[in-house]
């Protein structure tokens, strides 16, 4: 005895419509967001990597990553803060890279000679100074104070991208300045009142 | 150098970038020192900041582009597979009922293996009081063949019970001929299956002597009683 099977042509193809639709509704979503987000993460990355090129590289790839977890990000209005963690967390992986550190140095050293006679703040010496002590800033610390030093950035957005009080970014703020005060401190006097 | 009174409030107000309390105000205004080691601090803060600021350069008229066309080569994601869920749940399920069979199985229904430390006493009655004294177990036979440990499969749960059957004074006497016969019956199959077992050459097959059965003495209780009070 044959056993009679009911198949729905139509629902197979209708959920792959509908998956279809959701996917570029949340494309459309994203392109929307990616000029402010772009910049956004590009300055983040360039915050800790100080090389266009580099910044550039990792701002794609954090834009990439997030773009692939859009669709799960159940809360949109976190999207900025989320993709400022993956920014930042993956240029610190690109400074740590002993190669691409190497590469940044020549290329810095290249730029800085090109801007040299444009650049009236501070001297090359006290650049190097304040970078070597930005990188050893705890992570908590520079990240605020990169956020903060953005143009447009007040301290409540910063709070919001950290999410944290803003209280807490303050106080992060100024302990990162006082750290990269204390340091430089012995080094700027003679340079700076040259 | 600031004052010493003054110093870790005005370097705190220079990393603050905040305005000076007026009492901070009306210090440096009067303190040369201070004014000047106060405009030092702001200097440094500015040649700070100048260098953060540089983070905020133009953006790359290429970065978004480049994450569009990126974005484009994004396939799309397909739907979950359900038969690898249900594959996944079925083995978990699996998994999950082999171990539960393993540790609650009950102990008694797993045989186990108990290697004696020493193999069964060898019996040979001397006489028919020895035999008498010492009635030899029936399995003690057979595992005098063995070259190799006897392995015995044995219940863990259960423990050796002697059984106990109660019967009437008149019917005692018959129980005990019966008990009799059984015993003569079962040596009788024991000496036979041992004869038929091939022995290794040198190695003589055990004799046995006849079996003779004695009815056990017991002196009386008050005999020994009576050697005790003697000692």
């Amino acid at each position: 005895m044959q056993e009679l099977i009911l198949i729905e042509p139509g629902g197979t193809a209708n959920a792959e419509w509908a998956r279809e639709a959701e996917w570029a509704a949340v494309r459309r979503e994203f392109e929307e967001r990616l000029p402010d987000s772009a910049a956004l993460a590009f300055r983040v990355a360039r915050g800790v990597l100080r090389n266009d090129a580099d910044a550039e590289d990792v701002a794609q790839e954090s834009l990439l990553r997030a773009f692939r977890k859009f669709d799960r990000l159940r809360e949109r209005d976190r999207f900025r803060a989320w993709l400022v963690r993956i920014s930042f967390r993956l240029a610190l992986d690109r400074l740590r890279s002993a190669k691409r550190r190497e590469a940044r140095e020549i290329e810095w050293t290249r730029e800085q000679e090109r801007s040299h006679s444009a650049s009236s703040r501070g001297s090359r010496e006290f650049r190097q100074q304040l970078e070597r002590a930005m990188e050893e800033l705890p992570e908590k610390l520079r990240l605020a104070l990169l956020l903060s030093a953005m143009e447009g950035h007040s301290l409540e957005e910063t709070a919001g991208l950290l999410s944290v009080p803003v209280g807490t970014v303050k106080s992060r703020v100024f302990f990162a300045r006082k750290q990269l005060a204390e340091k430089l401190r012995c080094f700027v006097k003679p340079t700076i009142n040259r | 150098m600031f004052c010493e009174a003054y110093d870790q409030s005005l370097r705190d107000a220079a990393a603050s970038g905040e305005a000076l309390s007026a009492t901070l105000q009306q210090h440096i205004v009067s303190c040369d020192a201070c004014r000047a080691a106060f405009a030092e601090e702001q200097t440094l803060f500015a040649a700070i900041d100048s260098v953060l600021h540089a983070a905020n350069s133009e953006v790359p008229s290429t970065l978004i582009p480049r994450v569009r066309v990126a974005i484009n080569n994004e396939p799309a994601p397909q739907g979950r597979s359900y038969s690898f869920i249900a594959w996944s749940s079925a083995s978990l399920l699996l998994t999950a009922a082999i171990v539960l069979a393993v540790l609650y199985l009950p102990s008694s229904h797993r045989p186990t293996l108990v290697v004696p430390s020493r193999p069964f006493p060898i019996v040979a009655a001397k006489n028919s009081q020895d035999r008498a004294l010492n009635p030899a177990p029936p399995s003690g036979v057979s595992a005098v063949q063995q070259k190799k440990p006897v392995i015995l499969v044995t219940n863990r749960g259960l423990k050796p019970v002697t059984p106990e059957v109660l019967v009437p004074p008149d019917e005692g006497a018959a129980l005990a001929r019966y008990e009799e016969f059984l015993r003569r019956k079962q040596a009788v199959v024991l000496i036979a299956s041992a004869k038929s077992i091939d022995l290794r050459p040198g190695i003589e097959p055990l004799q046995i002597a006849e079996i003779e059965f004695v009815d056990l003495k017991i002196p009386a209780l008050s005999k020994w009683e009576s050697e005790d009070d003697t000692k």
